[in-house]
């Protein structure tokens, strides 16, 4: 392997990663504080990639606009979930992952119906390209890399204010959170939107790279699962680093074994679990019975 | 007793069926009802133990596609191929999610889903499982000169395959792996301190379930005599879910029969509107969900008046029917 694959690789590696990153911190603060997997979650990344392109394509706003409209719409719908579905499924967890479960499924077959099966494709942000030592490098993927850098440092500094220390409250035990007077049901709410807001985001920062289709999303919500499995249950630092590793794996992989690269994703995951069953940097979740 | 010539009569009119229903469309519905039944119990005999697969798409694939190459590629005939599918699915089970299942219940829910993904993702890229396109003109069973070539044989071997899984499920219910299974699906915890070795009869169930999910799978590929990976998607796994839960979920049963019958037959009803048919799904797995989370088996429990209803049955023997009586 030259010098100059190994750096574009690299970019690819770190340029996905930090997208999953993004996706996984919202999936996985959503299962820490809430106990819930949220089976939509890959869908509202998929919508919201859609949405970016009604937004920029049909409506002829600018990027920036789009990506905080999508903010705020995802993490209104995520919201909307969380009070008026799942707030009244109290058979237990199983119950709560198929109302999410349905929520995915209406909303792809919603994507599918008002926008078609065609692939969607934005107008390029930030044109042009770098010469790095012999290596092309577009200021594209630059771009993706600063945006989802921004937006973990963002989550990280917001879980250290007032509201994050509640929601990591209420994830380490909610009875004792709502004793010292934390209102659990709106820091639930809360979490619910930060997480499709973030999911949503995630799909608006991806859509100049790589465009827009109806299955993306449920490819991505196999990487989440493989991330959180790997980084250990509702830890978000753990998250990040599975990203990494898993970016890593299918950037590099992929010049190996092609299309088969999450039969390699597999191999690296069962191995992990075998040495470390709760994740990398996880403590055990258990379900509540 | 009225229950069990209850039974015996539903037993009976399942075997006439086809003598009294000429129409080759509705068998094929009752194929489809019985193959997803079997689907849906290998799901309810997980959740017994409190186990959530979304794999068994994966492990009805395995299934098929073993049984599916063996016939062709080896000749091996239909009957050794449909035990090998049967043992070529529990074996995959064995050796990926008994690593899963040593990590909890939440890893070994979010690893059957990978694990069915990557199965249908092998089956379409590889070439020597015949693509995306998928394999066509898959041999039809045989026994000596007799081919199953109508829907009724076809219905009477689905009507077996599905008696074979209910008896055994029934016979393993009862037993004392059941009644562990049942402690552990109160509560896992607890069960570990009556002495019940908790892995093992997780496991156990798990290898079962996907034994029989791949026996369905062979039934699957010799019925359709097409195979294409797609079918085996993350949709038919949450299909597997929606049959138990349908049915109602404390039914281990009953209640993947129950459900399978309703999903068959509501798309028949929702045929005008096809292209709204996931969203009308979703929405129905919302209202049961929030509703009527134990499933419609469990409406005669939930509503007296229906409970009235259903106890005039058990009244009739002795008991002078009223409305006194019924209200109890």
């Amino acid at each position: 392997m030259s010098l100059g694959l190994f750096l574009q690789s690299l970019v690819n590696a770190v340029a996905i990663a930090g997208m999953y990153g993004v996706v996984a911190s919202g999936f996985t603060l959503v299962l820490g504080v809430m106990k819930i997997f949220n089976f939509a979650h890959g869908q509202f990344y998929m919508v919201g990639a859609f949405l970016t392109f009604a937004v920029c394509e049909l409506f002829h706003l600018p990027y920036i606009v789009a990506i905080i409209a999508v903010f705020i719409i995802m993490g209104l719908l995520g919201m909307f979930l969380e009070r008026f579905i799942i707030r009244y499924t109290y058979a237990g967890f199983f119950h709560q992952v198929l109302a999410t479960i349905a929520t995915g499924m209406i909303l792809s077959q919603s994507a599918v119906l008002s926008l078609g099966k065609t692939d969607r494709f934005i107008t390029p942000v930030v044109r042009g390209m770098i010469n790095v030592g012999g290596t092309v490098l577009s200021y594209e993927k630059l771009f993706l890399i600063f945006l989802s850098l921004a937006l973990i440092v963002g989550l990280h500094y917001m879980m250290k204010l007032k509201v994050g220390k509640a929601m990591r409250a209420v994830a380490e035990d909610q009875e004792t959170a709502e004793l010292q007077g934390i209102n659990a049901r709106w820091i639930f709410l809360l979490t619910m939107g930060l997480g499709c807001g973030l999911a949503g985001v995630a799909g608006a920062v991806i859509i100049p790279v790589l465009g827009a289709t109806v299955p993306m999303g449920y490819n991505i919500f196999v990487r989440v699962l493989i991330i959180i499995i790997i980084g250990g249950m509702g830890s978000m630092p753990g998250a990040l680093l599975a990203a990494l590793l898993v970016g890593l794996i299918e950037s590099f992989g992929y010049q190996f074994v092609g299309a088969l690269n999450e039969v390699l994703l597999l191999g690296c995951l069962i191995p992990l679990l075998l040495l470390r069953p709760g994740g990398l940097l996880g403590r055990p979740l258990a379900i509540p019975e | 007793m009225p229950e069990k010539i209850l039974k015996a009569a539903g037993g009976l009119v399942l075997v006439a069926l086809p003598f009294i229903v000429r129409n080759d469309y509705y068998l094929h519905l009752m194929n489809c009802i019985f193959m997803y039944s079997m689907l849906g119990m290998g799901f309810s005999i997980m959740w017994k133990n409190r186990l959530i697969t979304c794999g068994q798409a994966g492990f009805w694939a395995v299934g098929a596609y073993t049984s599916t190459l063996l016939v062709m590629n080896a000749g091996v005939p239909f009957w050794l191929a449909l035990l090998a599918a049967g043992i070529a699915s529990a074996l995959v089970a064995l050796l990926t999610l008994s690593i899963a299942l040593k990590a909890g219940p939440l890893q070994f829910f979010a690893i059957t889903l990978v694990i069915s993904f990557i199965i249908m993702q092998v089956l379409g890229v590889v070439e020597f499982f015949g693509g995306w396109h998928g394999i066509f003109g898959i041999p039809r069973p045989t026994i000596g000169s007799f081919v199953f070539l109508s829907k009724t044989s076809y219905y009477y071997l689905a009507l077996f395959l599905l008696s074979a899984n209910v008896f055994i499920f029934y016979a393993l219910y009862r037993s004392r792996i059941g009644r562990a299974w049942t402690a552990i699906g109160l509560s896992a915890s607890l069960a570990e301190m009556q002495g019940i070795d908790v892995y093992r009869y997780r496991l156990a169930a798990t290898v079962i379930g996907c034994f029989f999910a791949g026996i369905c799978g062979s039934f699957y590929a010799h019925y359709q005599t097409v195979l294409v990976p797609t079918t085996f998607s993350f949709q038919c796994s949450i299909f597997a879910q929606m049959y138990a839960l349908i049915g109602g979920l404390s039914y281990y049963i009953a209640g993947p029969i129950a459900g399978a019958a309703v999903m068959v037959l509501l798309p028949e009803l929702l045929r005008p509107v096809a292209e709204f048919q996931p969203i009308i799904y979703g929405v129905l797995l919302i209202l049961i969900v929030v509703f009527l989370p134990r499933g419609i088996l469990s409406i005669p429990q939930r509503f007296p008046v229906v409970r009235g209803f259903a106890q005039i049955g058990a009244k009739l023997k002795g008991l002078p029917i009223s409305i006194k009586n019924l209200r109890k």
